[in-house]
């Protein structure tokens, strides 16, 4: 537990540097209660449904920015109902964390700027938030989506060995293009990290789980509500771009003492790797069973491990099967019998009208699309 | 193609020998044909006028294609009447789809037949099937021919019966009752009080059916979509009585007035009777002494005919020995005008015009003649005449349409002229070299493509300054006029088979010129194998000088005071403005001299004018354009005569004015000479249009308000503003240019290569960017680093220019794609702290890519901005990578979701170290041979960013589409000023059907090719890329990958540039943009009213929504069009203050630091799904955006929709508000758009930089669509 709330406290950091840009604007969300009570717009009506299938509603009264009036954002919640752990659901970050059933909140429908702190913020207001993961956007896991949750948790992704001391790379789901740590147990080389990026707004209508410490927190959040709750945006726009600007050209110390530390990490893991390996170069590779393992391969495949055996794709590549084709069809005579050559005639014949239909069929397609009129 | 030419003659005589049996054998049935003995009969013959009919009736009853047209619908014709003969075409071949048996059965002999021809005989089977569907909407149908035969029955019956009118003096017959209040159409100069002739109207010896109406070669050919009406012009001459006329009347223009009085009583019968038709006077050449009357059938439900007829009358005179005059005085040398000044000049113009009075019963007969032994000559005429009225030169059917000077009402030019490629010219004196132009290459048996192909390459390869006489039928009696005298009185010489009239009569050399080199392009089309020849000479619509020309000046002859005296040859005119023009079209001819490959004039026909009303003044203004000559009409000098040349140095000196100078030059010579001056290297381009302009003011008082050179429009829409170029540079806006960048790259170069102790070597520096390749939209400028922290934020942006190292190759490489992203990290680092010490001054920074960047992809680079300001991103191309990725793709051990990121990251690795460089290298290599490339391109790019385009279409596609059309130019030579490349551009934007089309660029075979020659896509990739075309169209037909599918040789599948941008979308966007700025210019163009600025401003109209940015803090606001200048200028005024207060980027130099830019980016990203983003990078202050139809209809709530959703309100009919997840119904709950709060979050995403969000309902509150 212990280690779970030293990253929580890292993640707390992280909006921190954001928020504490020299000259970032006054936080809008302070200036939201006044709004709360006169929300605008349809939602003000009240008639709408407190729930959508199994989804509560939530209502989030998102700040006036520039000049629009406040507006109600839609969250939709659910207790937890898919597999118990989120091996997939919430990206490598969390892999391999339990998502326990009875207390574990779904929300979907998240804004763009929502990251984890804004979430935990949020879902606060209910009980002790434990965890908080929202769901990667960018790397592709956006099938259209079932309207079962479980269709959106059964997605394959990769299972890293990531561990969980691995800071810097596991914070914000748009941030998953952070250096990231050495996958090295060996605790004599450290990475020494970039310096962090500001966060970046992720796709919208993202997904999230918020762990609670115990069940009542959960119940407290499908409670439906009337009015909307407030919610305090992060601040992007302008000093976030020059931010981003600036933290992408980081200065030179630190590019090089990052460079060399992950070279540094990356050797020693090909060295331990070399070490552990069953491969030995230029033995073969025996598995458990006693088999010799083969591999495909070749001259310029795959190097490590097994015995290589040659590709098709590789004798493509190097036209050998061209040749011993090209050698057959120079045996054979190809109008010896009248047949063959009345055949041929034929076909020849054949092509010449089906090029002839074809162009009449083009001509004709371009009349009815209108092609003939001068222009 | 050639071989096969040169094979026909030697089989001719044998075939035709068999063909002249059939012929005969055919002219035995009177009822079939008429032969020419009873052609030559009619001419003198008792009832030549009805036999005339039965020619036309008897080929009526020939026509194959016969259809009932419907004649109800008059205005949509074109269409109806294409859809029958298409339809009957090819519903008739209809056949059930061929199965596997059938395709295999044996040909039979006339499918065989037809398909060889269509192969052998014409270009190809779509040029064949083409032509075919053609054709048949040039001539007018069945239906409509009885009706106008019968007309001109009832007409001819009219016109014979009219009573006489005695003598009267030609000012008085003005008031004489028979006329009606006609007004006599006397042509210049107008008969005086005093004469003592008389005019009187002696009933018609004769009428005829002429021209083409007479031989069945009538044709109208249709105009542009949507511009004028055609029409078929019916030809009907009216032979007057040679007792009428004095042996003298030739002199002294009165056989042209009492022409004139003669058809002005003509005119005033057809008005009295009840005929159902309009009459009106016309004089199409503008010249007075041609005046005729055209019949229209009035608009009312019985009239006589179609309203798809003109019939035009004619006066003529007898011919042969009946002609009133003696022929010998009419010789081009003799003067018909007695002046003051003895001797009279002569008047070879007006001399042949009295000429030609008896010549249309002449080439009637000639022309018969041909289409009775030529099978396919109606069809090649139709073709050539449809070729040469694309381009200007024959305007039948099209009335009212701009024609080249000289080349109105030459009907008769083109039917000769294909004749006479057949039948050979007459060899005069020996003059003609007999080998090729004494005996035709064509023959009489040829496909109208292959005798059509033949008058094309005549026209091109024969030396028009050389005379040309057609065939004499009987040789020996010579007729003719010497040939001395046609050389000295007749620019052009083309003598029909009577030897006393010149059809070119009038026509300017130039003018045949620019048919020479539409000729020469119109081969090269037919050469090559790739273009759709067909559209491009019949269907294609070249008249718009503006795309035709390289410079187009419109000058309004209006107030011209002509230097020189044009009394004389106004004479010979018959108007002042017919003699203007023609004195304009040589003096600007002789002072373009060898900058021009042809001077054209244009020239509008004079309208139509009512009977009863004055002849109307001549229009005035007339448009001259210029096709320059490549790599001379850009120079700065004009060499004279030397000064020791008296004489001819005067003369120049008086051509000139002020402008001549004497000069010594450097090889020693002293003379006389011209010199202009150009600010830029862009302006040079401009100078054939100033000279023009000079000489018309000098010689002509023409002002420069008169003239509109249309050329320089564009020029400033490439240029910054020079306050904020001064206030960034430090140095004056001419200073600007990409010479400044190139040397800066030169200099890194030198720097990097130079670099000590490095682990690997650098093999190689490529560029990538284009800003170092002219396509940039403005060049990069340098920056005065010193006050560069002072400027205000609006003038921060620096672009950057990405190149490529490339080190020698290395076994050390870490075999893992993340570690040699490190690698190259610490490369760089060690690079830039090398740099900082070699380059003084200079700002090196490693520099990441913005998330969402994967760990394997190349992610870092340097950035260099060196101490002028000019800044570099330079990557390091990896070879081994490639392998690496390409492995991991191919090894089954990946799992699915990392293959499919290796693959992508594959892609962007080629693209950004493979396909780029190469790119680049082809285009710069394009700058240097095409001038005007490199403008054309960043002007495209500008008008796309300008309708908020640009963000969608990759640069590299705008340079490839640009690239086109001066690799493949179509119907015209290769561009070679950035107006008429930009005004074809839009045309090509606007017609390409990028659905049906792959757009094909040789943009790597033009590497070695000559400046003129046409460059060809390589026939086997050009079917491969068709196949690659196809095969995209057919795996994705909703397009939603390389919608824009252009290819090059090198990438025939066209993924290099345009696999996920433009969309679909956004190419119709720009198709209909294109199509709209075209057809303004058009418009404009004919209004003379052209803005260069109305193409390049957006409408925020028919957006969703639009987000204002605040313009101060965008960094490319210098950039914009019509920019604030105050916006700067004030920021500017304290400078000394600190300037942290001022700006919000601070103090340090960044490059490519665009926020507006990356805000744009981010939405994309991450709303991209709900709508579709339009921002301008270029100095925009808006970004726009359109919901997605898709999402704006309210959906079942899903749990993923993808966008911020809010449920679904539906307002029921008894008035109360229900929401649609109705517990007892079993439908889906339903979910909408939350547009609001979408809205609403966009603008905090944007925050500082958006300042004002509004949506269609707020700028239109009243018209609110139904919200869902």
């Amino acid at each position: 537990m212990a280690g779970k709330r030293k990253r929580d406290s890292a993640l707390q950091e992280v909006p921190n540097t954001t928020t504490s840009i020299p000259g970032s604007p006054s936080k809008p969300g302070k200036a939201s209660s006044p709004a709360k009570k006169a929300p605008t717009g349809k939602a003000s009506k009240g008639k709408l449904p407190q729930k959508i299938n199994d989804f509560t509603l939530l209502p989030l009264l998102l700040p006036a920015a520039a000049n629009l009036p406040p507006a109600v954002h839609y969250l939709y919640l659910r207790a937890h109902a898919g597999p118990s752990s989120a091996s997939s659901a919430a990206g490598p970050a969390s892999a391999g964390e339990e998502l326990p059933r009875g207390h574990t909140l779904f929300v979907v429908n998240l804004p763009a700027d929502m990251g984890e702190r804004e979430l935990r913020k949020l879902a606060g207001r209910w009980g002790v938030v434990e965890r908080v993961l929202i769901r990667g956007g960018e790397g592709g896991a956006e099938s259209a989506g079932g309207v079962e949750e479980d269709d959106v948790e059964d997605e394959d992704m990769e299972d890293p060995e990531e561990e969980e001391e691995d800071l810097s790379s596991d914070d914000r789901s748009g941030r998953a293009c952070k250096p990231r740590r050495t996958k090295s147990k060996d605790p004599t080389v450290q990475v020494t990290p970039l310096p962090p990026l500001p966060p970046m707004p992720h796709r919208a209508a993202l997904s999230a789980h918020v762990v609670f410490l115990d069940a009542a927190s959960l119940q407290a959040a499908l409670r439906p509500i009337s009015s909307p709750i407030a919610y305090d945006r992060p601040a992007f726009g302008l000093q976030h771009y020059i931010a981003l600007h600036g933290a992408l050209r980081p200065p030179l110390e630190a590019v090089r003492a990052h460079a060399d530390s992950y070279i540094a990490a990356f050797e020693q893991r090909q060295a331990a790797g070399k070490q552990t390996g069953k491969y030995k170069m230029g033995e073969a590779e025996v598995d458990q069973d006693g088999f010799t393992v083969v591999r495909r391969g070749g001259k310029y495949g795959k190097a490590l491990g097994g015995v290589p055996v040659a590709s098709r794709a590789e004798e493509n590549r190097k036209g050998r099967g061209r040749k011993k084709k090209a050698r057959r069809a120079a045996g054979a005579v190809e109008d010896f019998y009248r047949f063959q050559v009345r055949e041929k005639k034929r076909k020849e014949f054949g092509e010449l009208r089906s090029r002839f239909e074809r162009d009449k069929e083009r001509v004709r397609g371009m009349r009815e699309g209108g092609r003939f009129r001068p222009y | 193609m050639v071989a096969a030419k040169r094979k026909r003659p030697a089989q001719d005589d044998g075939e035709f020998a068999g063909r002249g049996i059939k012929s005969a054998l055919r002219q035995a049935k009177p009822q079939r044909l008429v032969t020419l003995e009873q052609l030559e009969e009619f001419d003198q013959g008792e009832e030549p006028f009805s036999s005339m009919m039965d020619v036309i009736t008897v080929e009526e009853g020939e026509g194959d294609d016969a259809n009932g047209e419907d004649e109800a619908d008059e205005t949509d014709e074109f269409d109806d009447e294409f859809d029958d003969e298409f339809d009957d075409e090819f519903t008739s071949e209809q056949q059930p789809p061929r199965t596997e048996m059938q395709s295999r059965r044996g040909p039979t002999t006339q499918e065989m037949q037809q398909i060889r021809e269509a192969s052998d005989l014409f270009k190809s089977n779509t040029f064949k099937l083409k032509m075919d569907a053609f054709l048949p909407t040039l001539r007018p149908s069945e239906s409509k021919k009885a009706a106008i035969t019968s007309f001109l029955h009832t007409l001819r019956t009219h016109l014979l019966s009219l009573p006489a009118i005695p003598s009267t003096h030609p000012l008085q017959a003005q008031a004489l009752p028979q006329l009606n209040g006609v007004r006599v159409p006397y042509p210049f100069p107008r008969p005086a009080q005093e004469v003592n002739w008389k005019v009187r109207f002696d009933p018609p010896e004769d009428m005829q059916v002429i021209g083409s109406w007479a031989t069945g070669t009538a044709v109208a050919i249709p105009g542009r979509s949507g511009k004028g009406k055609r029409e078929w012009g019916v030809d009907l001459g009216i032979v007057m009585p040679a007792a009428m006329f004095e042996k003298k009347d030739y002199l002294n223009a009165r056989v042209f007035h009492k022409r004139a009085f003669y058809l002005a009583v003509v005119a005033a019968s057809l008005v009295r009777d009840e005929l159902g038709v309009d009459a009106k006077f016309e004089c199409p050449s503008g010249d007075e002494r041609q005046t005729r009357v055209v019949l229209r059938a009035k608009d009312d439900p019985n009239a006589p005919f179609s309203s798809s007829f003109a019939v035009h009358i004619h006066l003529l005179l007898p011919r042969g020995d009946a002609f009133p005059f003696p022929v010998s005085h009419l010789s081009p040398g003799h003067a018909s005008f007695h002046t003051s000044t003895t001797p009279s000049p002569p008047t070879p113009r007006y001399n042949a015009l009295v000429l030609s009075f008896s010549l249309p019963l002449t080439l009637l007969v000639a022309v018969h003649q041909f289409t009775q032994d030529i099978p396919s000559y109606k069809d090649a005429l139709a073709l050539l005449r449809a070729w040469a009225s694309r381009r200007g030169f024959d305007r039948s059917g099209r009335a009212s349409e701009q024609s080249v000077l000289g080349f109105e009402g030459r009907g008769a030019w083109w039917a000769l002229l294909l004749g006479g490629c057949v039948q050979g010219w007459e060899e005069v004196g020996g003059r003609l070299p007999g080998s090729t132009a004494g005996k035709s290459r064509l023959a009489r048996g040829m496909s109208s493509y292959q005798l059509f192909r033949g008058v094309l390459d005549f026209l091109h390869s024969w030396d028009w300054n050389r005379p040309l006489f057609m065939k004499t039928r009987s040789s020996g009696q010579e007729s003719g006029f010497p040939l001395q005298e046609w050389k000295l009185h007749h620019e052009c010489i083309f003598v029909e088979s009577t030897g006393q009239s010149n059809i070119l009569n009038g026509v300017p050399r130039s003018s045949l010129q620019l048919l020479q080199q539409e000729a020469r392009i119109a081969m090269k089309v037919l050469d090559n194998k790739i273009e759709d020849a067909f559209d491009t000479l019949f269907l294609r619509d070249v008249s718009l000088p503006l795309a035709r020309f390289d410079a187009t000046l419109r000058v309004d002859t209006s107030a011209a005071l002509p230097i020189a005296d044009l009394r004389a040859s106004q004479l010979d005119h018959s108007s002042q403005i017919n003699a203007l023009v023609h004195a304009i079209q040589s003096a600007t001819t002789h002072a373009l001299a060898t900058r021009a490959k042809t001077v054209a004039v244009l020239q509008t026909p004079p309208p139509e004018w009512e009977l009863t009303a004055d002849r109307p003044l001549s229009t005035a203004t007339i448009d001259i354009g210029i096709i320059f000559e490549p790599g001379q009409f850009a120079r700065l000098v004009d060499h004279g005569p030397p000064a020791d040349d008296t004489e001819g140095a005067s003369a120049f000196r008086e051509f000139w004015g002020d402008k001549s100078e004497l000069r010594r030059f450097k090889d020693g010579s002293i003379t006389e000479c011209v010199v202009w001056d150009a600010d830029s290297h862009e302006d040079r381009t401009n100078i054939p249009s100033r000279l023009v302009a000079y000489i018309l003011g000098r010689h002509f008082r023409i002002a420069a308000s008169s003239i509109t050179l249309y050329q320089a429009m564009f020029d400033p829409l490439l240029q910054l503003p020079a306050s904020a170029v001064q206030a960034i540079t430090g140095s004056s806006p001419s200073d600007v240019s990409f010479r400044t960048v190139l040397q800066t790259y030169d200099h890194l170069v030198r720097e990097l290569k130079a670099v000590q102790d490095f682990p690997l070597s650098l093999l190689n520096v490529t560029a990538a960017a284009d800003g170092l390749r002219h396509t940039s939209t403005f060049p990069p400028l340098i920056v005065d680093i010193s006050r560069a922290s002072s400027l205000p934020d609006c003038l921060r942006y620096i672009p950057a220019q990405e190149i490529i190292l490339e080190f020698e190759a290395s076994t050390k490489w870490p075999d893992d794609l993340e570690a040699d992203q490190k690698i190259k990290l610490a490369f760089f680092e060690e690079i830039a702290e090398k740099l900082k010490q070699q380059l003084a001054g200079a700002q090196v920074n490693v520099a990441l890519d913005p998330p969402p960047a994967s760990m394997i992809e190349d992610n870092c680079y340097l950035e260099i901005i060196m101490p002028n300001g000019i800044a570099f991103h330079a990557r390091i191309y990896h070879n081994r990578e490639r392998t690496l990725l390409e492995r991991s793709i191919v090894d089954r051990a990946t799992s699915e979701s990392s293959r499919k990121q290796a693959i992508g990251v594959l892609q962007r690795f080629n693209t950004q170290f493979v396909e780029k460089p190469r790119h680049h290298a082809a285009i710069a290599t394009l700058h240097h041979k095409f001038s005007a490339y490199s403008q054309t391109v960043r002007l495209a790019k500008r008008w796309l960013s300008a309708h908020l385009l640009a963000c969608h279409v990759p640069s590299e596609l705008v340079e490839l589409v640009c690239a086109h059309l001066f690799l493949s130019p179509g119907p015209f030579s290769p561009p070679r000023s950035l107006f008429d490349a930009f005004i074809r551009l839009l045309h090509l934007l606007g017609t390409w059907k990028w659905t049906q089309d792959p757009l094909l660029v040789p943009l790597y075979a033009s590497k070695d090719a000559e400046n003129d020659d046409r460059i060809i896509f390589p026939k086997e990739k050009c079917d491969a890329a068709l196949e690659a075309f196809t095969a995209a169209r057919s795996t994705d037909p909703s397009m939603s990958s390389r919608a824009w599918f252009v290819a090059t040789e090198e990438d025939i599948h066209g993924l290099a540039w345009g696999r996920d941008a433009p969309s679909a979308l956004i190419c119709r966007r720009i198709t209909q943009l294109a199509k709209t700025c075209y057809r303004y210019v058009e418009a404009a163009f004919d209004a003379n009213s052209l803005q260069a600025y109305a193409l390049f401003s957006p409408s925020y109209e028919d957006y969703d929504f639009v987000l204002d940015l605040e313009s101060t803090i965008v960094p490319t606001l210098y950039q914009g069009l019509l920019a604030d200048e105050e916006i700067w200028l004030t920021r500017m005024k304290f400078r000394n203050l600190p300037s942290q207060e001022l700006s919000v980027y601070g103090p340090a130099v960044r490059a490519n630091l665009d926020p507006a830019d990356l805000f744009f980016r981010d939405l994309q990203r991450t709303y991209g799904d709900a709508c579709v983003f339009f921002y301008n990078p270029l100095g925009g202050t808006k970004i726009a955006g359109i919901w997605n139809p898709a999402v704006l209809k309210p959906t079942a709530f899903k749990v993923l929709l993808g966008y911020s959703s809010t449920p679904h309100i539906v307002a029921k009919a008894d008035g109360t508000v229900n929401v649609s997840h109705n517990e007892t119904s079993t439908s889906k709950p339903l979910v909408a758009l939350n547009t609001d709060a979408l809205l609403n979050e966009i603008a905090a995403l944007g925050c500082g930089l958006i300042t004002a969000v509004s949506t269609a309902q707020t700028r239109h509150p009243a018209s609110l669509p139904p919200q869902l």
